[in-house]
């Protein structure tokens, strides 16, 4: 492990007051739909231009962590993810804080969030050179299988059958290609309206998808938000404490898929933490509580998303290739420091990297405490706010998130329409995390897709090269897996019954 | 095994068939793209298609009744979706801020149940006022958002 004297250097008071601003700027702002971990560290990026390499690296990993772990609060409180990361979270988070477990939800995520960013923090310390390796392994035609390894996974995983959850992940890749192709560069789907030319944007799609059905349905009944079944007296800690600890197989199970999954460029937190909800389901011998509120649901989610953290810090210092879009604005920021990221990084300017990475660890830790007291305090403000505060308060959120993501009212515009149309989805069955995934993984899908096609067209036989790859046929595997574990289990399951 | 005694999933089968249309008019508006334009949105369309037909041979041959949604007010619903789409679209013209307090307050009266009171009109409006005035002061002055002015502001 690299010297003990970057550790002190990184503990500075300095560096812990910038740590201790960043996780609380980083939680607040990834708490508030439509503001993601990305927008958080664009926003404040410039406050850290004056600062010295390492402390301004410091501040922007603890605003990213922070973040992070700030979508959990809207995904539990609101069933709406604060940012894409926490689309999982909603699965068994909402439904814990609908019986009258909310505080307990906001503990577990927090305790799940600094497990997971360890993990990947320690991975980032110990591990970095060789990990970045393995995700140059991955080319386009690898990136499309991920993409729909992912869509399989939500498919899944998501309330309802698998084929409506497919058809949803189909109906986001087709949202996704409206407007101006990646590839190509044709005009697709705008039906001729200036404003879709851009395409559809996936931060005020979430936004609507997810906030505005739930809306829709506080307003069409008197009842309670959500329940309070105690009083809120405390953070519900031990309680908390002792879940994490029966189901710490799964914290680092989930935690080691969010730091690979976080390695490899343009994943994200999303797909991480679907796949880790999808191994702790499997694992579990009660897999038929996850989606109604089951605690080890929230701990894979939060371990994954905030493990990405580290993990994507590998690609970005060791090839300087962003392992995931906020990585992008903090690599940016490094070019303007005058850091050259690469393998020499670690050699030449290991002041600045090791200092930085024992900084993550610290902001890491000092996120238990900061997130307890924000979490607790959101989870009883939520409470006790009556409905006909909260439902416009939450639309004038969802409109002002929706404007600020590009500045103009087009996206404010696609948010409400998506968001009507999906509730009016949902009466058909089909729920919004397919779809929004598909949006989200749609551009990472064509641009798979087509280069893999015209890499394989040039070699041949297009089909060989989708599917002979050993990478490739390793992530099909799992996703035939995926689709046929229901199955399997429900076979073994009944073979099992017939037996004296 | 096909259970005939039990209704169909009426509601699934007609937002199938419903795909199955967007995926065709998307095939064949995809016909309007260059080769590597089209490529993708065609498979996916397709995959949309089957994928449909699929539910709906399974939705037919495993009939499986649909929970019947609990009693809520669509008169509020409507309300609600009307009031949004105003929100939306009047915030050109009208202004961010102006739109925004007569929007808050339409979506207010829409959401409360409860009797008015003094007491919860002043508590609303003080609570609104600092929500909106929060949140706009944050977002137009910390975070240096430029929202439209529009005739009222």
């Amino acid at each position: 492990m690299p010297g003990i004297e970057y550790l002190f250097a990184a503990l500075t008071p300095l560096n812990l007051v910038l740590a201790v601003c960043g996780i609380v700027a980083g939680t607040v702002i990834g708490a508030l739909p439509g503001l993601t971990a990305t927008m958080a560290v664009a926003v404040l990026v410039p406050l850290t231009f004056g600062m010295e390499p390492s402390s301004a690296l410091i501040a922007l990993g603890a605003i990213y962590t922070g973040a992070i772990y700030g979508g959990a609060y809207a995904a539990v409180l609101l069933n709406t993810p604060g940012t894409p990361s926490a689309i999982a979270t909603t699965f068994d988070g909402y439904p814990m804080a609908k019986r009258g477990d909310g505080d307990l939800a906001i503990t577990l995520s927090c305790l799940a969030s600094v497990m997971g960013g360890i993990v990947g923090a320690l991975f980032l310390l110990m591990l970095a050179p060789p990990l970045a390796k393995f995700a140059l392994q991955f080319g386009p035609v690898e990136y499309f299988w991920l993409a729909i390894f992912g869509l399989t996974l939500i498919s899944a995983l998501s309330e309802g059958s698998i084929v409506r959850g497919l058809i949803g992940g189909c109906i986001g890749l087709l949202i996704s290609a409206i407007g101006t192709a990646e590839v190509g560069g044709d005009i697709r789907y705008t039906g001729g309206l200036k404003s879709l030319l851009g395409g559809i944007d996936v931060i005020a799609a979430m936004i609507g998808l997810y906030c505005v059905p739930v809306l829709l349905d506080l307003v069409a009944t008197p009842d309670p938000h959500l329940k309070l079944t105690h009083p809120v007296a405390g953070f519900r800690f031990k309680e908390a404490l002792r879940i994490s600890w029966k189901a710490k197989v799964n914290l680092i199970r989930s935690s080691l898929i969010g730091t690979v999954v976080g390695v490899l460029p343009g994943a994200g937190g999303s797909i991480a933490s679907l796949v880790a909800y999808a191994e702790a389901r499997r694992a579990s011998k009660h897999p038929e509580n996850f989606g109604k509120g089951e605690p080890n649901g929230i701990l894979a989610t939060e371990s994954a998303n905030n493990a990405t953290v580290g993990g994507g810090f590998i690609p970005t210092l060791v090839l300087g290739i962003p392992g995931t879009p906020p990585d992008a604005v903090i690599l940016g920021a490094l070019l303007v420091q005058g850091i050259r990221t690469g393998p020499a990084l670690f050699s030449e300017q290991s002041q600045i990297v090791y200092t930085f990475i024992y900084g993550l660890l610290i902001a890491t830790l000092l996120m238990l405490p900061i997130g307890l007291v924000i979490g607790r305090y959101a989870f009883k403000s939520l409470v006790a706010i009556p409905k006909a505060v909260l439902v416009p308060s939450v639309a004038f959120l969802t409109i002002i998130g929706s404007y600020s993501v590009h500045n103009n009212t087009h996206e404010t515009m696609q948010m409400v329409v998506l968001g009507l149309l999906a509730w009016v989805l949902g009466r058909f069955g089909y729920t919004a995390s397919p779809i929004v995934l598909g949006l989200i993984l749609g551009g990472i899908a064509e641009s798979g897709f087509v280069q893999g096609y015209l890499i394989g067209n040039a070699r041949g036989s297009a089909l060989s090269e989708f599917l002979t790859r050993p990478i490739s046929m390793a992530i099909i595997a799992f996703i035939v897996l995926t689709l046929l574990y229901p199955l399997l289990r429900s076979r073994l399951e009944a073979r099992r019954e017939a037996k004296p | 095994m096909s259970n005939t005694g039990k209704p169909f999933d009426l509601h699934g089968i007609i937002g199938a068939a419903i795909f199955i249309i967007i995926g065709i008019l998307s095939i064949y508006y995809s016909g309007e793209f260059s080769p590597l334009g089209s490529v993708f949105p065609r498979t996916i369309a397709a995959a949309m298609i089957l994928l449909s037909v699929v539910y709906i041979v399974s939705a037919l041959l495993w009939r499986k009744a649909p929970a019947a949604p609990a009693p809520s007010s669509n008169i509020r619903r409507m309300l609600l979706a009307v009031t949004l789409l105003a929100w939306a679209m009047l915030l050109d013209p009208l202004g961010f801020l102006s739109t925004s307090i007569l929007c808050y307050a339409a979506v207010l009266l829409i959401a409360n149940y409860d009797r008015w009171t003094p007491r919860s009109s002043v508590l609303y409006t003080a609570v609104g006022i600092c929500i909106l005035g929060g949140l706009y002061g944050t977002f137009r002055f910390a975070l240096q958002v430029p929202f439209p002015a529009g005739i009222l502001l």
